[in-house]
Protein backbone atom coordinates (compact mmCIF):
# COMPACT_ATOMS: atom_id res chain seq x y z
CA UNK A 1 0.00 0.00 0.00
CA UNK A 2 2.81 2.35 0.96
CA UNK A 3 4.53 1.43 -2.26
CA UNK A 4 1.40 2.29 -4.18
CA UNK A 5 1.16 5.70 -2.55
CA UNK A 6 4.79 6.43 -3.31
CA UNK A 7 4.38 5.36 -6.93
CA UNK A 8 1.37 7.64 -7.17
CA UNK A 9 3.40 10.57 -5.90
CA UNK A 10 6.05 9.76 -8.46
CA UNK A 11 3.50 9.76 -11.27
CA UNK A 12 2.15 13.09 -10.12
CA UNK A 13 5.68 14.44 -10.01
CA UNK A 14 6.26 13.25 -13.57
CA UNK A 15 2.96 14.71 -14.76
CA UNK A 16 3.56 18.16 -13.35
CA UNK A 17 6.93 18.27 -15.07
CA UNK A 18 4.84 19.38 -18.03
CA UNK A 19 2.67 21.98 -16.33
CA UNK A 20 0.62 23.36 -19.21
CA UNK A 21 -0.15 19.93 -20.58
CA UNK A 22 -1.16 18.79 -17.11
CA UNK A 23 -3.60 21.65 -16.54
CA UNK A 24 -5.11 21.23 -19.99
CA UNK A 25 -5.61 17.50 -19.45
CA UNK A 26 -7.45 18.10 -16.19
CA UNK A 27 -9.71 20.73 -17.76
CA UNK A 28 -10.33 18.63 -20.86
CA UNK A 29 -11.24 15.55 -18.90
CA UNK A 30 -13.62 17.53 -16.70
CA UNK A 31 -15.27 19.13 -19.71
CA UNK A 32 -15.64 15.96 -21.76
CA UNK A 33 -17.86 14.12 -19.33
CA UNK A 34 -19.62 17.29 -18.23
CA UNK A 35 -20.62 18.11 -21.79
CA UNK A 36 -21.95 14.62 -22.39
CA UNK A 37 -24.07 14.84 -19.27
CA UNK A 38 -25.32 18.33 -20.04
CA UNK A 39 -26.35 16.97 -23.42
CA UNK A 40 -28.46 14.23 -21.93
CA UNK A 41 -29.85 16.64 -19.32
CA UNK A 42 -31.18 18.89 -22.07
CA UNK A 43 -32.90 15.91 -23.64
CA UNK A 44 -34.33 14.90 -20.28
CA UNK A 45 -35.65 18.39 -19.64
CA UNK A 46 -37.66 18.30 -22.82
CA UNK A 47 -38.99 14.79 -22.16
CA UNK A 48 -39.60 15.44 -18.46
CA UNK A 49 -38.77 11.88 -17.55
CA UNK A 50 -37.66 8.62 -19.11
CA UNK A 51 -39.73 5.54 -18.41
CA UNK A 52 -41.02 7.16 -15.25
CA UNK A 53 -37.65 8.18 -13.85
CA UNK A 54 -37.04 11.80 -12.88
CA UNK A 55 -33.90 13.76 -13.69
CA UNK A 56 -32.46 13.32 -10.19
CA UNK A 57 -33.06 9.59 -10.26
CA UNK A 58 -31.30 9.25 -13.59
CA UNK A 59 -28.45 11.42 -12.37
CA UNK A 60 -28.05 9.09 -9.40
CA UNK A 61 -27.39 6.14 -11.69
CA UNK A 62 -25.22 8.27 -13.96
CA UNK A 63 -23.19 9.47 -11.00
CA UNK A 64 -22.64 5.98 -9.67
CA UNK A 65 -21.60 4.64 -13.07
CA UNK A 66 -19.30 7.55 -13.77
CA UNK A 67 -17.74 7.43 -10.32
CA UNK A 68 -16.96 3.73 -10.60
CA UNK A 69 -15.61 4.12 -14.11
CA UNK A 70 -13.41 7.12 -13.43
CA UNK A 71 -11.86 5.80 -10.23
CA UNK A 72 -10.83 2.57 -11.91
CA UNK A 73 -9.51 4.51 -14.89
CA UNK A 74 -7.51 6.71 -12.58
CA UNK A 75 -6.07 4.06 -10.30
CA UNK A 76 -6.13 1.09 -12.65
CA UNK A 77 -4.59 2.70 -15.71
CA UNK A 78 -1.75 0.19 -15.55
CA UNK A 79 -4.24 -2.63 -16.16
CA UNK A 80 -5.89 -0.65 -18.93
CA UNK A 81 -2.54 -0.32 -20.70
CA UNK A 82 -1.31 -3.75 -19.73
CA UNK A 83 -1.25 -5.04 -23.30
CA UNK A 84 1.34 -2.36 -24.08
CA UNK A 85 3.41 -3.45 -21.12
CA UNK A 86 3.42 -7.03 -22.35
CA UNK A 87 4.49 -5.85 -25.77
CA UNK A 88 7.26 -3.48 -24.69
CA UNK A 89 8.69 -5.85 -22.10
CA UNK A 90 7.77 -3.96 -18.96
CA UNK A 91 6.16 -7.12 -17.64
CA UNK A 92 9.52 -8.90 -17.83
CA UNK A 93 11.02 -6.07 -15.84
CA UNK A 94 8.29 -6.43 -13.20
CA UNK A 95 8.90 -10.16 -13.01
CA UNK A 96 12.48 -9.53 -11.93
CA UNK A 97 11.31 -7.75 -8.79
CA UNK A 98 10.38 -9.38 -5.50
CA UNK A 99 6.88 -7.97 -5.41
CA UNK A 100 3.39 -8.98 -6.32
CA UNK A 101 2.82 -8.54 -10.05
CA UNK A 102 -0.71 -7.18 -9.75
CA UNK A 103 0.46 -4.53 -7.29
CA UNK A 104 3.33 -3.56 -9.56
CA UNK A 105 1.09 -3.27 -12.59
CA UNK A 106 -1.24 -1.02 -10.62
CA UNK A 107 1.74 1.05 -9.49
CA UNK A 108 3.03 1.40 -13.01
CA UNK A 109 0.54 4.03 -14.08
CA UNK A 110 -1.63 6.59 -12.41
CA UNK A 111 -3.64 9.23 -14.19
CA UNK A 112 -3.92 12.30 -12.05
CA UNK A 113 -5.35 14.05 -15.11
CA UNK A 114 -8.61 12.16 -14.59
CA UNK A 115 -9.19 14.21 -11.47
CA UNK A 116 -11.35 16.56 -13.54
CA UNK A 117 -13.81 13.78 -14.30
CA UNK A 118 -13.66 12.53 -10.75
CA UNK A 119 -14.83 15.94 -9.57
CA UNK A 120 -17.64 15.79 -12.15
CA UNK A 121 -18.72 12.41 -10.85
CA UNK A 122 -18.72 13.57 -7.24
CA UNK A 123 -20.69 16.74 -8.04
CA UNK A 124 -23.32 14.79 -9.99
CA UNK A 125 -23.58 12.19 -7.28
CA UNK A 126 -23.97 14.76 -4.52
CA UNK A 127 -26.53 16.74 -6.49
CA UNK A 128 -28.55 13.59 -7.14
CA UNK A 129 -28.39 12.42 -3.54
CA UNK A 130 -29.71 15.69 -2.21
CA UNK A 131 -32.44 16.24 -4.79
CA UNK A 132 -33.74 12.72 -5.28
CA UNK A 133 -36.99 11.83 -3.58
CA UNK A 134 -35.78 9.22 -1.10
CA UNK A 135 -36.38 9.00 2.67
CA UNK A 136 -32.75 8.36 3.62
CA UNK A 137 -32.36 6.03 6.56
CA UNK A 138 -29.41 4.04 7.82
CA UNK A 139 -30.09 1.03 5.60
CA UNK A 140 -30.68 3.12 2.50
CA UNK A 141 -27.41 4.98 2.97
CA UNK A 142 -25.76 1.58 3.31
CA UNK A 143 -27.36 0.45 0.05
CA UNK A 144 -26.11 3.60 -1.67
CA UNK A 145 -22.54 2.95 -0.49
CA UNK A 146 -22.90 -0.64 -1.61
CA UNK A 147 -23.95 0.56 -5.07
CA UNK A 148 -20.91 2.81 -5.31
CA UNK A 149 -18.55 0.05 -4.17
CA UNK A 150 -20.23 -2.41 -6.53
CA UNK A 151 -19.72 -0.02 -9.41
CA UNK A 152 -16.02 0.33 -8.63
CA UNK A 153 -15.57 -3.43 -8.23
CA UNK A 154 -17.39 -4.13 -11.47
CA UNK A 155 -15.41 -1.66 -13.59
CA UNK A 156 -12.20 -2.83 -11.98
CA UNK A 157 -13.02 -6.46 -12.78
CA UNK A 158 -13.72 -5.59 -16.40
CA UNK A 159 -10.36 -3.86 -16.56
CA UNK A 160 -8.67 -6.88 -15.01
CA UNK A 161 -10.38 -9.14 -17.52
CA UNK A 162 -9.23 -6.91 -20.34
CA UNK A 163 -5.67 -7.00 -19.01
CA UNK A 164 -5.83 -10.80 -18.70
CA UNK A 165 -6.60 -11.18 -22.37
CA UNK A 166 -3.23 -9.56 -23.13
CA UNK A 167 -1.59 -12.80 -22.03
CA UNK A 168 -3.12 -14.58 -24.99
CA UNK A 169 -3.46 -11.86 -27.58
CA UNK A 170 -2.50 -8.23 -27.72
CA UNK A 171 -4.90 -7.45 -30.50
CA UNK A 172 -8.57 -6.62 -30.36
CA UNK A 173 -8.31 -4.79 -27.08
CA UNK A 174 -10.88 -2.29 -28.31
CA UNK A 175 -13.51 -4.97 -27.86
CA UNK A 176 -13.09 -4.81 -24.11
CA UNK A 177 -13.45 -1.04 -24.23
CA UNK A 178 -16.94 -1.62 -25.58
CA UNK A 179 -17.75 -3.37 -22.35
CA UNK A 180 -16.17 -0.82 -20.02
CA UNK A 181 -16.98 2.43 -21.84
CA UNK A 182 -20.18 1.01 -23.23
CA UNK A 183 -21.05 -0.36 -19.82
CA UNK A 184 -20.69 3.07 -18.35
CA UNK A 185 -23.07 4.50 -20.91
CA UNK A 186 -25.57 1.70 -20.54
CA UNK A 187 -25.57 1.79 -16.77
CA UNK A 188 -25.92 5.55 -16.73
CA UNK A 189 -29.65 4.90 -17.07
CA UNK A 190 -31.95 2.43 -15.33
CA UNK A 191 -31.70 -0.66 -17.51
CA UNK A 192 -35.47 -1.11 -17.67
CA UNK A 193 -35.54 1.49 -20.44
CA UNK A 194 -33.75 -0.94 -22.78
CA UNK A 195 -35.01 -3.91 -24.74
CA UNK A 196 -35.35 -7.07 -22.71
CA UNK A 197 -32.54 -9.08 -24.33
CA UNK A 198 -30.15 -6.15 -24.02
CA UNK A 199 -31.05 -5.59 -20.37
CA UNK A 200 -30.54 -9.31 -19.74
CA UNK A 201 -26.94 -9.21 -20.99
CA UNK A 202 -26.19 -6.36 -18.64
CA UNK A 203 -27.84 -8.11 -15.74
CA UNK A 204 -26.80 -11.73 -15.93
CA UNK A 205 -23.53 -11.68 -17.87
CA UNK A 206 -22.06 -8.36 -16.85
CA UNK A 207 -24.01 -7.49 -13.74
CA UNK A 208 -24.45 -3.75 -14.18
CA UNK A 209 -28.13 -4.18 -13.39
CA UNK A 210 -27.24 -5.47 -9.96
CA UNK A 211 -25.26 -2.32 -9.27
CA UNK A 212 -27.54 0.32 -10.65
CA UNK A 213 -31.02 -1.02 -11.24
CA UNK A 214 -32.27 -3.43 -8.59
CA UNK A 215 -30.92 -1.45 -5.64
CA UNK A 216 -32.30 1.69 -7.25
CA UNK A 217 -35.77 0.14 -7.37
CA UNK A 218 -35.47 -0.49 -3.67
CA UNK A 219 -34.20 3.02 -2.88
CA UNK A 220 -37.03 4.62 -4.85
CA UNK A 221 -39.68 2.19 -3.56
CA UNK A 222 -40.72 1.32 -7.09
CA UNK A 223 -42.90 -1.72 -7.64
CA UNK A 224 -42.71 -2.89 -4.01
CA UNK A 225 -39.47 -4.79 -4.39
CA UNK A 226 -38.23 -6.92 -1.46
CA UNK A 227 -35.61 -5.47 0.86
CA UNK A 228 -32.81 -7.77 -0.38
CA UNK A 229 -32.86 -6.02 -3.74
CA UNK A 230 -30.75 -3.39 -2.02
CA UNK A 231 -28.00 -5.93 -1.45
CA UNK A 232 -27.61 -7.10 -5.06
CA UNK A 233 -24.34 -5.12 -5.68
CA UNK A 234 -22.67 -7.94 -3.71
CA UNK A 235 -22.98 -10.03 -6.87
CA UNK A 236 -20.10 -8.03 -8.36
CA UNK A 237 -17.76 -9.85 -6.00
CA UNK A 238 -18.47 -13.08 -7.91
CA UNK A 239 -17.62 -11.29 -11.14
CA UNK A 240 -14.38 -10.07 -9.59
CA UNK A 241 -13.45 -13.57 -8.41
CA UNK A 242 -13.93 -14.87 -11.93
CA UNK A 243 -11.84 -12.16 -13.56
CA UNK A 244 -9.05 -12.41 -11.01
CA UNK A 245 -9.06 -16.17 -11.62
CA UNK A 246 -8.56 -15.58 -15.33
CA UNK A 247 -5.83 -13.07 -14.51
CA UNK A 248 -3.96 -15.59 -12.39
CA UNK A 249 -4.21 -18.30 -15.03
CA UNK A 250 -2.90 -15.84 -17.61
CA UNK A 251 0.02 -14.85 -15.45
CA UNK A 252 0.95 -18.49 -14.93
CA UNK A 253 0.84 -19.39 -18.56
CA UNK A 254 2.81 -16.31 -19.54
CA UNK A 255 5.64 -17.45 -17.31
CA UNK A 256 5.69 -20.84 -18.96
CA UNK A 257 5.88 -19.59 -22.54
CA UNK A 258 7.44 -16.20 -22.11
CA UNK A 259 6.42 -15.15 -25.54
CA UNK B 1 17.84 -17.36 -15.22
CA UNK B 2 16.02 -14.18 -14.19
CA UNK B 3 12.93 -16.15 -13.27
CA UNK B 4 10.87 -14.93 -16.19
CA UNK B 5 10.79 -18.02 -18.35
CA UNK B 6 10.14 -21.65 -17.62
CA UNK B 7 12.59 -24.05 -19.23
CA UNK B 8 11.33 -26.30 -22.02
CA UNK B 9 13.26 -29.12 -20.43
CA UNK B 10 15.86 -29.63 -17.75
CA UNK B 11 16.38 -27.86 -14.46
CA UNK B 12 17.95 -24.63 -13.37
CA UNK B 13 19.11 -24.07 -9.82
CA UNK B 14 20.79 -20.84 -8.80
CA UNK B 15 21.79 -20.03 -5.25
CA UNK B 16 19.82 -23.10 -4.10
CA UNK B 17 16.63 -21.72 -5.56
CA UNK B 18 14.66 -22.54 -8.67
CA UNK B 19 14.18 -19.12 -10.29
CA UNK B 20 10.87 -19.78 -12.02
CA UNK B 21 9.34 -21.46 -8.97
CA UNK B 22 10.38 -19.26 -6.03
CA UNK B 23 10.32 -16.12 -8.13
CA UNK B 24 9.79 -13.63 -5.30
CA UNK B 25 12.40 -15.19 -3.04
CA UNK B 26 14.89 -15.57 -5.84
CA UNK B 27 14.73 -12.14 -7.44
CA UNK B 28 15.50 -10.47 -4.12
CA UNK B 29 19.08 -11.49 -4.68
CA UNK B 30 19.51 -10.56 -8.30
CA UNK B 31 19.86 -7.31 -10.17
CA UNK B 32 18.88 -7.07 -13.82
CA UNK B 33 19.74 -4.47 -16.42
CA UNK B 34 17.94 -4.89 -19.72
CA UNK B 35 19.64 -2.81 -22.39
CA UNK B 36 16.44 -1.48 -23.88
CA UNK B 37 14.00 -1.59 -20.97
CA UNK B 38 14.82 1.09 -18.51
CA UNK B 39 13.98 0.89 -14.85
CA UNK B 40 14.49 4.60 -14.38
CA UNK B 41 11.57 6.97 -14.53
CA UNK B 42 11.86 9.04 -17.63
CA UNK B 43 10.74 12.43 -16.34
CA UNK B 44 12.36 12.58 -12.92
CA UNK B 45 16.02 12.47 -11.83
CA UNK B 46 17.56 9.00 -11.32
CA UNK B 47 17.89 9.69 -7.63
CA UNK B 48 14.09 9.70 -7.25
CA UNK B 49 13.96 6.36 -9.04
CA UNK B 50 16.58 5.03 -6.64
CA UNK B 51 14.39 5.87 -3.66
CA UNK B 52 11.40 4.16 -5.22
CA UNK B 53 13.54 1.09 -5.93
CA UNK B 54 14.50 1.11 -2.26
CA UNK B 55 10.81 0.76 -1.43
CA UNK B 56 10.23 -1.92 -4.04
CA UNK B 57 13.07 -4.05 -2.69
CA UNK B 58 12.40 -3.04 0.92
CA UNK B 59 16.05 -2.15 1.57
CA UNK B 60 16.71 -0.92 5.14
CA UNK B 61 17.47 2.81 5.19
CA UNK B 62 20.99 2.67 6.59
CA UNK B 63 22.08 -0.04 4.20
CA UNK B 64 20.49 1.78 1.29
CA UNK B 65 22.27 5.05 2.01
CA UNK B 66 25.63 3.27 2.25
CA UNK B 67 25.15 1.42 -1.03
CA UNK B 68 23.88 4.54 -2.72
CA UNK B 69 26.91 6.57 -1.62
CA UNK B 70 29.23 3.80 -2.73
CA UNK B 71 27.60 3.52 -6.15
CA UNK B 72 27.53 7.27 -6.72
CA UNK B 73 31.24 7.39 -6.05
CA UNK B 74 32.19 4.27 -8.00
CA UNK B 75 30.16 5.14 -11.07
CA UNK B 76 30.82 8.86 -10.81
CA UNK B 77 27.15 9.82 -10.67
CA UNK B 78 27.45 12.87 -8.42
CA UNK B 79 26.90 15.31 -11.28
CA UNK B 80 24.06 13.57 -13.06
CA UNK B 81 21.91 12.08 -10.35
CA UNK B 82 19.74 15.17 -9.95
CA UNK B 83 19.13 15.71 -13.68
CA UNK B 84 15.89 14.28 -15.15
CA UNK B 85 16.62 10.96 -16.82
CA UNK B 86 15.33 12.10 -20.19
CA UNK B 87 18.15 14.66 -20.41
CA UNK B 88 20.97 12.18 -19.78
CA UNK B 89 23.17 10.70 -22.48
CA UNK B 90 23.07 6.98 -23.17
CA UNK B 91 26.28 6.37 -21.27
CA UNK B 92 25.16 8.37 -18.27
CA UNK B 93 21.87 6.55 -18.28
CA UNK B 94 23.53 3.15 -18.43
CA UNK B 95 25.66 4.04 -15.43
CA UNK B 96 22.52 5.02 -13.56
CA UNK B 97 20.78 1.81 -14.68
CA UNK B 98 23.60 -0.28 -13.31
CA UNK B 99 23.54 1.65 -10.05
CA UNK B 100 19.78 1.15 -9.88
CA UNK B 101 20.08 -2.59 -10.25
CA UNK B 102 22.64 -2.82 -7.43
CA UNK B 103 20.85 -0.78 -4.77
CA UNK B 104 19.59 -3.89 -2.99
CA UNK B 105 23.04 -5.50 -2.97
CA UNK B 106 22.22 -8.48 -5.14
CA UNK B 107 24.46 -11.54 -5.19
CA UNK B 108 24.08 -11.88 -8.92
CA UNK B 109 23.94 -9.13 -11.50
CA UNK B 110 22.55 -9.78 -14.97
CA UNK B 111 23.57 -7.35 -17.66
CA UNK B 112 22.07 -7.51 -21.11
CA UNK B 113 24.43 -5.74 -23.52
CA UNK B 114 25.63 -3.15 -21.01
CA UNK B 115 28.14 -1.56 -23.37
CA UNK B 116 26.05 -1.44 -26.54
CA UNK B 117 26.16 1.96 -28.17
CA UNK B 118 28.22 3.56 -25.41
CA UNK B 119 30.93 6.14 -25.91
CA UNK B 120 34.51 5.09 -25.18
CA UNK B 121 34.68 6.74 -21.75
CA UNK B 122 31.47 5.18 -20.50
CA UNK B 123 32.38 1.81 -21.95
CA UNK B 124 35.65 1.71 -20.08
CA UNK B 125 34.02 3.06 -16.92
CA UNK B 126 31.36 0.34 -17.08
CA UNK B 127 33.96 -2.41 -17.60
CA UNK B 128 36.11 -1.13 -14.79
CA UNK B 129 33.15 -0.97 -12.48
CA UNK B 130 32.01 -4.51 -13.30
CA UNK B 131 35.48 -5.79 -12.44
CA UNK B 132 35.50 -3.77 -9.27
CA UNK B 133 32.22 -5.00 -7.78
CA UNK B 134 33.18 -8.52 -8.66
CA UNK B 135 36.46 -8.23 -6.81
CA UNK B 136 35.32 -6.13 -3.85
CA UNK B 137 31.83 -7.41 -3.18
CA UNK B 138 32.07 -10.83 -4.76
CA UNK B 139 29.04 -10.11 -6.95
CA UNK B 140 28.63 -12.62 -9.71
CA UNK B 141 28.12 -10.82 -12.99
CA UNK B 142 26.43 -12.51 -15.91
CA UNK B 143 26.42 -10.48 -19.07
CA UNK B 144 25.59 -10.85 -22.71
CA UNK B 145 27.55 -8.85 -25.21
CA UNK B 146 28.53 -8.70 -28.82
CA UNK B 147 31.59 -6.73 -27.96
CA UNK B 148 34.49 -9.19 -27.73
CA UNK B 149 36.60 -6.56 -26.05
CA UNK B 150 34.18 -6.74 -23.14
CA UNK B 151 34.99 -10.41 -22.83
CA UNK B 152 38.69 -9.79 -23.12
CA UNK B 153 38.56 -7.12 -20.44
CA UNK B 154 36.38 -9.00 -17.99
CA UNK B 155 36.85 -12.75 -18.05
CA UNK B 156 39.54 -15.22 -17.22
CA UNK B 157 37.74 -18.43 -17.92
CA UNK B 158 35.69 -19.02 -21.01
CA UNK B 159 33.03 -21.64 -21.50
CA UNK B 160 31.93 -21.72 -25.08
CA UNK B 161 28.50 -23.09 -25.85
CA UNK B 162 27.18 -23.91 -29.28
CA UNK B 163 24.03 -25.75 -30.28
CA UNK B 164 23.38 -26.77 -26.70
CA UNK B 165 26.75 -28.44 -26.21
CA UNK B 166 29.76 -27.33 -24.27
CA UNK B 167 32.53 -26.77 -26.78
CA UNK B 168 35.30 -25.37 -24.73
CA UNK B 169 36.22 -24.64 -21.13
CA UNK B 170 39.45 -22.85 -20.36
CA UNK B 171 41.26 -19.55 -20.30
CA UNK B 172 41.29 -16.99 -23.05
CA UNK B 173 45.04 -17.27 -23.63
CA UNK B 174 44.66 -21.04 -24.01
CA UNK B 175 42.10 -20.51 -26.74
CA UNK B 176 44.55 -18.17 -28.38
CA UNK B 177 47.32 -20.72 -28.25
CA UNK B 178 45.15 -23.41 -29.66
CA UNK B 179 43.20 -21.64 -32.34
CA UNK B 180 45.19 -18.60 -33.17
CA UNK B 181 48.85 -18.98 -32.41
CA UNK B 182 49.72 -16.41 -35.05
CA UNK B 183 51.40 -13.24 -33.92
CA UNK B 184 52.25 -10.16 -35.91
CA UNK B 185 55.20 -8.12 -34.78
CA UNK B 186 56.10 -4.74 -36.19
CA UNK B 187 59.50 -3.39 -35.29
CA UNK B 188 61.23 -0.08 -35.84
CA UNK B 189 64.98 0.10 -35.73
CA UNK B 190 67.95 2.30 -36.57
CA UNK B 191 68.78 2.71 -40.21
CA UNK B 192 70.23 -0.47 -41.73
CA UNK B 193 70.44 -2.14 -45.14
CA UNK B 194 70.79 -5.59 -43.63
CA UNK B 195 68.11 -8.17 -44.44
CA UNK B 196 66.42 -9.66 -41.39
CA UNK B 197 66.54 -13.41 -41.28
CA UNK B 198 65.06 -15.41 -38.40
CA UNK B 199 64.25 -19.13 -38.61
CA UNK B 200 60.54 -19.99 -38.65
CA UNK B 201 59.52 -16.33 -39.03
CA UNK B 202 57.96 -14.81 -42.13
CA UNK B 203 59.14 -11.34 -43.00
CA UNK B 204 56.00 -9.80 -44.42
CA UNK B 205 57.57 -6.50 -45.35
CA UNK B 206 60.83 -4.72 -44.67
CA UNK B 207 62.50 -1.42 -45.45
CA UNK B 208 65.49 0.42 -43.93
CA UNK B 209 63.73 1.39 -40.72
CA UNK B 210 60.75 -0.86 -40.26
CA UNK B 211 59.76 -4.51 -40.62
CA UNK B 212 56.64 -6.58 -40.13
CA UNK B 213 57.12 -10.18 -39.01
CA UNK B 214 54.66 -13.00 -38.73
CA UNK B 215 55.18 -16.15 -36.69
CA UNK B 216 53.47 -19.00 -34.91
CA UNK B 217 54.02 -18.98 -31.16
CA UNK B 218 53.69 -22.78 -30.96
CA UNK B 219 56.87 -23.07 -33.05
CA UNK B 220 58.90 -20.12 -31.92
CA UNK B 221 58.37 -18.13 -28.71
CA UNK B 222 57.92 -14.36 -28.68
CA UNK B 223 61.08 -13.72 -26.66
CA UNK B 224 63.14 -15.85 -29.03
CA UNK B 225 61.97 -13.75 -31.96
CA UNK B 226 62.88 -10.59 -30.09
CA UNK B 227 66.27 -12.11 -29.20
CA UNK B 228 67.10 -12.90 -32.82
CA UNK B 229 65.90 -9.52 -33.93
CA UNK B 230 67.99 -7.66 -31.34
CA UNK B 231 71.13 -9.39 -32.58
CA UNK B 232 70.53 -8.29 -36.16
CA UNK B 233 69.29 -4.69 -35.72
CA UNK B 234 69.15 -1.96 -33.08
CA UNK B 235 65.49 -2.04 -32.03
CA UNK B 236 63.81 1.27 -31.20
CA UNK B 237 60.19 0.20 -30.84
CA UNK B 238 58.21 -3.03 -31.00
CA UNK B 239 54.49 -3.75 -31.23
CA UNK B 240 53.06 -7.24 -30.96
CA UNK B 241 49.51 -8.03 -31.97
CA UNK B 242 47.61 -11.24 -31.72
CA UNK B 243 44.64 -11.76 -33.97
CA UNK B 244 41.48 -10.10 -32.66
CA UNK B 245 39.36 -12.21 -30.34
CA UNK B 246 36.38 -12.02 -32.72
CA UNK B 247 38.36 -13.90 -35.31
CA UNK B 248 39.48 -16.45 -32.76
CA UNK B 249 35.95 -17.23 -31.65
CA UNK B 250 34.64 -17.27 -35.21
CA UNK B 251 37.42 -19.69 -36.15
CA UNK B 252 36.56 -21.93 -33.23
CA UNK B 253 32.95 -22.11 -34.34
CA UNK B 254 33.87 -22.97 -37.90
CA UNK B 255 36.39 -25.53 -36.70
CA UNK B 256 33.71 -27.22 -34.67
CA UNK B 257 31.30 -27.03 -37.57
CA UNK B 258 28.77 -24.93 -35.82
CA UNK B 259 27.27 -22.03 -37.61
Amino acid sequence: MLLYLKSMLMHIKCDIEYKVSFILTVIASALSSLLAIIGSLILLKSFGSIDGYTVSEILLTTGIALFGHVTTEMFGRGLDHFHKQVKNGLLDRLLTRPRNITLQVLCSEFEIGKIGRLVDAIVILLYAIFTVNVDWNFYKVFVLLLMICGSIILFFSILLLKASFSFWTIEGMEFMNIISDGGREVSSYPISIYEKWFANIFTYIIPFGCVNYFPLLYLLDKGNVPIWYGLTPIVTIIFMLISSGVWKIGLKQYASTGS
Amino acid sequence: MCGILNPTSGKCIIDNKVPYKDRKEYVKNIGVVFGQRSQLWWDVPPDDSFYLLRDIYKVPNKEFEDTREMLIEALDLGQIIKIPTRQLSLGQRMRCEIAGSLLHNPKILFLDEPTIGLDAVSKIAVRKFIKEINEKKGTTVILTTHDMQDIEALTNRIILIGKGRKLYDGSLSDIRKKYSPKFIMSAQYEFTKKKINIPNVDVVEQNEQRAVLKFNSNIIKVQEVIGYLAKQVNIMDIQIESSPIEEVIAKMYTDMKIE
